[in-house]
């Protein structure tokens, strides 16, 4: 007992010295321009959080990043946002409001937040009488998640809420989908884009695979639009969050790179322009909590 | 604050209407508010290129594109995704009698398309987005009506107004849930100009050429009267079995 007192001490005392040498902002700000620049003119080499690598790194190591904070993944996720990523999630499927019958692939959705929510909001949801006749009642929803560690959570999680039926797991690559063209009423991907090394070939693999007036909706962390709380939003990001993740997951690395990782992806209306470049119609975009992130839609016609 | 409300609203309104007095049957018209706005912003650009006319011979293929001289602009991806916005809403129209006017009825007529059901989601005001398209196309198809009729000018207030409520009767049996669509905070200010539209067209045609006081006076009694008859013609309707609606004559229903 006393043994383990110490220790965490000794954690917390390491967390803090390393959030006082990660703390300037500023530092931090002029890193990440030296590093877009860098990244615009080599052509193969992608960005892990602040640091450049090459694409091939890039997802080995954001393989071992999931891989690491699979277990506790749920739980840093309530601690980090205050419970808030549950209301975005909430919206997030409100906002798709799936009709009876939807076929929907969740891309990086290993841990089945989406997935379980959309189980529930389809069940819940009342049917009307001519389809409960024809029998396209049956939604389907399938999880694709690149990681093996992620995917185990979800299948573990999915017999504790009783989601046996309507479900099923595959392990694939969001630039890849291992799933026939057309196949699909609705694409989400909630948290993961930002990960996906390259985001324009995961956008055209959404677009192959959704039907025509297939919806595309993703939620992803994205820029703080009021500057005031901006500030705080940073600090509390570089600050907060690593020292969180060392104490809770014993992991400062893998928080250190989710940090980044939100500074380096793309603000609203650009990614909505990546959207548009990618096929999609209609795209459009909802902040939430004033920007930290935000729900971009968009429809293949 | 109620005052200011409604004040705010009737500008806009009346700024709205009095495009609408010289332009007979045109669809842009009734296109939705932000679209007016848009338009605002066109004019101001259009205007500012106008004084310098250096950037006049300039032409980016970015730019809108402006169609003769009412400034109506298109853009060639909105224009596509209007397209099948309207087509879904037009076959929506037919789901109305099985599903009522709800999100439904959308999403069979995204189906009816070919399109995923899920495509009900590019309507984000769902059934209260129908009703305004089937109102819009009313306006727009008895303003083409009063363009081909040319007749003395209470004859034509009366025809258009009947006109106008033969329109509903396919859908007479769930015109009541429209108009409680209508009445929805986010539906109303779009259904009120719909009215005001409405009965500025028919008033145009009709040959009214006041400028005064007298022109609010007109619309607004007309705005009464028609809406009146609306709720009216439904009371009756309600009344009397299906049949015998049916075999009623034109007058003796409308006039009633």
């Amino acid at each position: 007992m006393a043994t383990l007192s110490v220790k965490s001490r000794a954690d917390c005392l390491e967390a803090l010295v390393r959030s006082s040498r990660c703390a300037v902002s500023l530092l931090s700000n002029i890193r990440y321009r030296m590093f877009s620049g860098s990244d615009v003119e080599e052509e193969k080499s992608s960005h892990f959080g602040f640091q450049a690598v090459s694409e091939k790194d890039k997802t080995q190591k954001v393989y071992r990043v999931f891989e690491n904070v699979a277990s506790s993944y749920d739980k840093m996720n309530d601690v980090m946002s205050f419970g808030i990523h549950r209301l975005w999630k909430d919206r997030l499927v409100r906002v798709l409001n799936p009709p009876a019958g939807t076929k929907l692939l969740d891309v990086a959705g290993g841990t089945g937040d989406i997935a379980f929510r959309f189980l529930n909001h389809v069940k819940r949801k009342k049917l009307p009488q001519s389809k409960v006749k024809s029998g396209s009642t049956d939604s389907h929803v399938t999880v694709c998640d690149i990681n093996k560690a992620m995917l185990d959570v979800g299948q573990k999680r999915a017999q504790t809420f009783f989601h046996s039926s309507g479900i099923s797991w595959i392990q694939g690559n969001a630039e890849e989908l291992p799933l026939s063209s057309g196949s699909f009423d609705a694409y989400t991907i909630a948290f993961g884009i930002r990960n996906v090394t390259r985001m324009e070939k995961a956008l055209s693999e959404a677009y192959r695979v959704l039907a025509p007036g297939g919806r595309f909706l993703c939620l992803e962390f994205s820029e703080v639009q009021n500057s005031l709380l901006a500030c705080a939003y940073e600090r509390y990001s570089f600050d907060m969050i690593p020292v969180m993740g060392h104490i809770i997951a014993g992991d400062w690395e893998s928080y250190q790179y989710l940090v980044e990782s939100i500074r380096q992806f793309p603000d609203q209306e650009e990614f909505a322009e990546m959207i548009e470049n990618a096929g999609f119609s209609n795209v459009t975009y909802e902040n939430l909590s004033f920007g930290i992130a935000a729900i971009h839609s968009g429809f293949k016609l | 604050m109620a005052g200011l409300c409604i004040r705010s609203l009737l500008q806009k309104q009346f700024g709205f209407v009095r495009q609408g007095i010289f332009g007979a049957s045109n669809r842009w018209i009734q296109r939705s508010s932000h679209m007016f706005d848009d338009k605002k912003k066109i004019n101001q650009s259009t205007d500012a290129e106008k004084s310098s006319p250096g950037t006049e011979t300039s032409s980016d293929k970015d730019e809108p594109k402006y169609f003769g001289d009412e400034t109506v602009f298109f853009e060639a991806d909105e224009e596509e995704g209007d397209d099948v916005r309207e087509k879904i809403l037009n076959a929506a129209l037919e789901h109305v009698s099985e599903f009522g006017w709800s999100s439904e009825a959308i999403e069979a007529g995204a189906q009816a398309i070919g399109l995923s059901a899920m495509a009900e989601g590019m309507f984000p005001h769902g059934a209260g987005e129908l009703v305004l398209h089937f109102i819009e196309d009313c306006n727009v198809r008895l303003a083409d009506h009063l363009v081909t009729e040319r007749k003395s000018s209470r004859v034509i207030i009366r025809d258009a107004v009947e006109v106008r409520l033969r329109m509903l009767i396919p859908y007479i049996e769930q015109w009541p849930q429209a108009m409680g669509l209508m009445l929805l905070p986010y539906n109303a200010p779009d259904a009120a100009k719909n009215v005001a539209y409405l009965v500025d067209e028919i008033w145009y045609h009709a040959g009214d050429t006041s400028t005064d006081i007298n022109w609010y006076a007109k619309r607004g009694v007309l705005a009464g009267l028609y809406g009146a008859t609306d709720r009216k013609s439904w009371i009756r309707y309600s009344r009397v079995t299906f049949s015998s609606f049916h075999n009623s004559t034109q007058h003796e229903w409308i006039e009633q």
